[in-house]
């Protein structure tokens, strides 16, 4: 495997998409805010500053000195990646991998896409390596990767880097060193791919020896273990990417092309390095879990979005990682006296039955769970945010909705249907985290980023039908909208309504063109008012 | 940037556009941010189109053109967003360039696409439908570039329309 293949594929596991029928691969670069900002110091002390939200302030509690912001290096972060594709990644890619090279995208994410239509072949042999999976949640490290050369494998790593790695000083973590304060960390971001991390933690310990400090799972129990966030109005702030954290001047045989983010590798490097840290700090082997580290139920541990081998409670996040199949703690776990208690503990010489342990830790999580809910603050009235007017008497259409598109479609097609209120998300990951068996089914709809207000499946057919819902009266705006969404998905059923009358423009459009409302052979947009709960189609 | 000065800075990039790459094979009589809906306009040029009276909706701005060879008067239209586009934008002037069969349809944005919409147009197959409106007629879409006040190369969709668009 050369170098260059080596490198998509890392560039690929990290934030590929691709595109089976158009022969063609996306790589998103994520940069959420314009600039990245590097570490500030002291002016006097030379101590490293953080920013609590009031403006930077000196770390060393001998000085505690407000630090100007203008001694940190700013990153213009889409500008630094649009170069670094230009100036090194594409043409490092191109030296082996003759496919048509495009950049797109917008101030959060660029976009390189890789269009292979004159070079099938190698499509094909890339895309072989994902195991015909399309996007960057699914996908695996290739099994390739395992059995290619060291340098190759570096490459993969540093793909992964550019795509999935981020190097910020806010990742600061809470350690003294010889001479200073802070010890800076680097992660990647995994988003929502559960068996990513552990495959990741696992190829840096066999491959290069490395140690890795934490995984910060998106789960329940990691993100908001004391439910603070659960009873504060974020019930699911723990819906988060996974973080692989690592100190960075373990992995200077690494480096990131997208040249800001390499900066901010070297400067955090430079950090860790200067002020001297000599513990490794790896998270394996797992320190026991003790009666102090056991957290509290949480109501998301049973999440939908959370696959089955983590759709539970954990105290510790290495347990997730063995849930998830990490090999150094299966096979630590074998070396136990009793192999069935050390994923309950992490206790290599425990003797003590599974079941006491298990008994014992759930009266302490019962007990946290009751003190959380007991702290749980009173909702005060202002802090609840209000939905405009015309938000809720949306809302309140997508019920009355659901229920008429389910007696409508399966009385039309005479099959099984299910109907859904999809409003508050996209088509795609309203499957994927609220109804995992019928994506299944549908498995088309993972590409579908769209939000249509309630959404029919037919089993049978496998198609879907569309209601777009409105409270004002139907205008070309609205029927453009629907078309969007028509145009991508191609529904067998769409349906836009008001409980209004459609405006007497759309009306005038529509006499003279009545075919704006076709969107495929056979397939048309239906118009209809809601009044009193009665759907009525109205024939223009 | 406020929407309304947006608006006008990109009435004075399609006038300039126009001329530079359409005044070989078209007159360009008119660049206009219209008031009202197209059918209540008044506006000489836009009255001789067939079918306009039908045309109830109000892009941001629109152009005049006649074809040099035919004599025919062309339609062109682009719509703005200060936010990042989604379908409901993409949807509309779909629906605005089919209604009329404008030469050119041109949507956008400050912030270009929004993250999701950008995949989903990679799909080549979707791409063709939503960005098609008739006789290999396709909506160009872009991102401007605020500070450099011009089109973000990099942000034009479909990618064959790159180099018309920007050189």
């Amino acid at each position: 495997m050369t170098k260059q293949v080596a490198y998509l594929l890392g560039l690929i596991t990290g934030r590929g998409h691709i595109f089976y029928d158009s022969k063609s691969i996306a790589i998103e670069f994520s940069h959420a805010n314009e600039f990245a900002k590097g570490i500030a110091y002291c002016q006097i002390c030379g101590w490293f500053a953080t920013d609590n939200g009031s403006g930077l302030k000196c770390k060393n509690p001998e000085c505690g000195h407000r630090v100007s912001p203008s001694v940190r290096k700013i990153y213009n972060q889409p500008k630094s990646t649009i170069e670094s594709l230009k100036k090194e990644i594409i043409p490092l890619l191109k030296s082996k991998i003759p496919a048509h090279f495009e950049i797109t995208g917008n101030k959060s994410m660029t976009i390189l896409v890789l269009d292979f239509k004159n070079k099938i072949s190698l499509f094909n042999k890339i895309c072989k390596n994902f195991s015909s999976e399309t996007n960057f949640d699914q996908f695996h490290i290739p099994k390739s990767i395992y059995s290619t050369n060291k340098n190759s494998k570096i490459e993969f790593i540093n793909g992964l880097l550019d795509t999935s790695g981020f190097a910020s000083p806010g990742g600061w973590f809470n350690r003294e060193g010889k001479n200073g304060y802070g010890r800076m960390r680097v992660y990647f971001q995994i988003v929502r791919n559960w068996y990513l991390p552990v495959e990741i933690d696992n190829f840096l310990r066999s491959e290069f020896s490395l140690p890795i400090h934490t995984i910060d799972w998106g789960h329940p129990n990691i993100r908001d273990g004391n439910l603070t966030d659960f009873y504060n109005t974020r019930p699911t702030s723990w819906s988060r990417e996974h973080q692989i954290k690592f100190f960075p001047e373990y992995y200077q045989e690494f480096k990131f092309r997208i040249s800001s983010k390499q900066a901010l590798f070297q400067e955090l490097i430079k950090h860790n390095v200067k002020t001297v840290f000599k513990d490794k700090e790896d998270w394996f082997p797992p320190s026991k879990i003790t009666k102090g580290k056991i957290k509290a139920y949480h109501p998301g541990e049973n999440d939908l979005r959370i696959p089955e081998a983590g759709r539970r409670h954990f105290d510790a996040f290495w347990q997730i990682n063995l849930a998830f199949g990490c090999k150094y703690l299966r096979k630590l776990q074998s070396k136990a006296k009793r192999p069935e208690c050390f994923p309950l503990t992490g206790d290599l010489e425990s003797n003590i039955s599974p079941r006491i342990i298990e008994k014992e830790f759930n009266v302490i999580r019962n007990k946290l769970t009751a003190e959380a809910e007991r702290a749980k603050p009173i909702k005060k009235e202002s802090k609840i945010k209000l939905r405009s007017e015309k938000e809720l008497a949306e809302k309140a259409m997508y019920q009355p909705l659901t229920v008429f598109f389910a007696n409508y479609l399966s009385k039309k097609y005479k099959e099984k249907v299910y109907t859904f209120d999809t409003s508050a998300g996209n088509l795609n990951l309203f499957l994927k985290n609220k109804n995992r068996d019928l994506l299944e089914v549908f498995d088309y709809c993972d590409k579908y980023r769209i939000r249509p207000d309630v959404v029919g499946f037919l089993e049978k057919q496998k198609a879907v039908g569309f209601i777009e819902a409105k409270i004002t009266s139907l205008d070309l705006k609205s029927l453009g909208q629907l078309i969007g969404y028509c145009l991508v998905a191609r529904p067998l059923e769409a349906i836009l309504i008001s409980t209004k009358a459609p405006s007497l423009s759309l009306i005038k459009i529509l006499k003279a063109r009545p075919d704006m409302l076709t969107y495929g052979l056979n397939r048309k947009i239906q118009l209809a008012t809601l009044n009193k709960g009665r759907v009525n189609f109205i024939t223009i | 940037m406020d929407k309304n000065k947006f608006t006008k800075i990109l009435k004075e990039w399609l006038n300039n556009f126009l001329k530079k790459k359409l005044s070989s094979t078209h007159e360009i009589l008119e660049v206009v941010i219209p008031q009202s809906s197209l059918s209540k306009i008044n506006n000489q040029y836009i009255k001789q189109i067939p079918n306009y009276s039908s045309w109830e909706f109000k892009p941001d701005i629109f152009a005049v053109l006649r074809n040099k060879a035919s004599n025919k008067l062309e339609l062109i239209i682009l719509n703005r967003s200060t936010s990042a586009l989604s379908l409901k934008e993409i949807g509309e002037i779909n629906c605005y360039a089919r209604l009329t069969g404008a030469y050119m349809a041109f949507l956008t944005s400050l912030n270009a696409v929004s993250n999701e919409v950008s995949i989903l147009l990679l799909d080549d197959t979707i791409k063709n439908r939503v960005l098609d409106y008739g006789k290999d007629k396709k909506i160009i879409v872009f991102g401007w570039d605020e500070k450099n006040n011009q089109i973000n190369k990099d942000s034009v969709i479909p990618f064959e329309q790159k180099d018309f668009l920007s050189s």
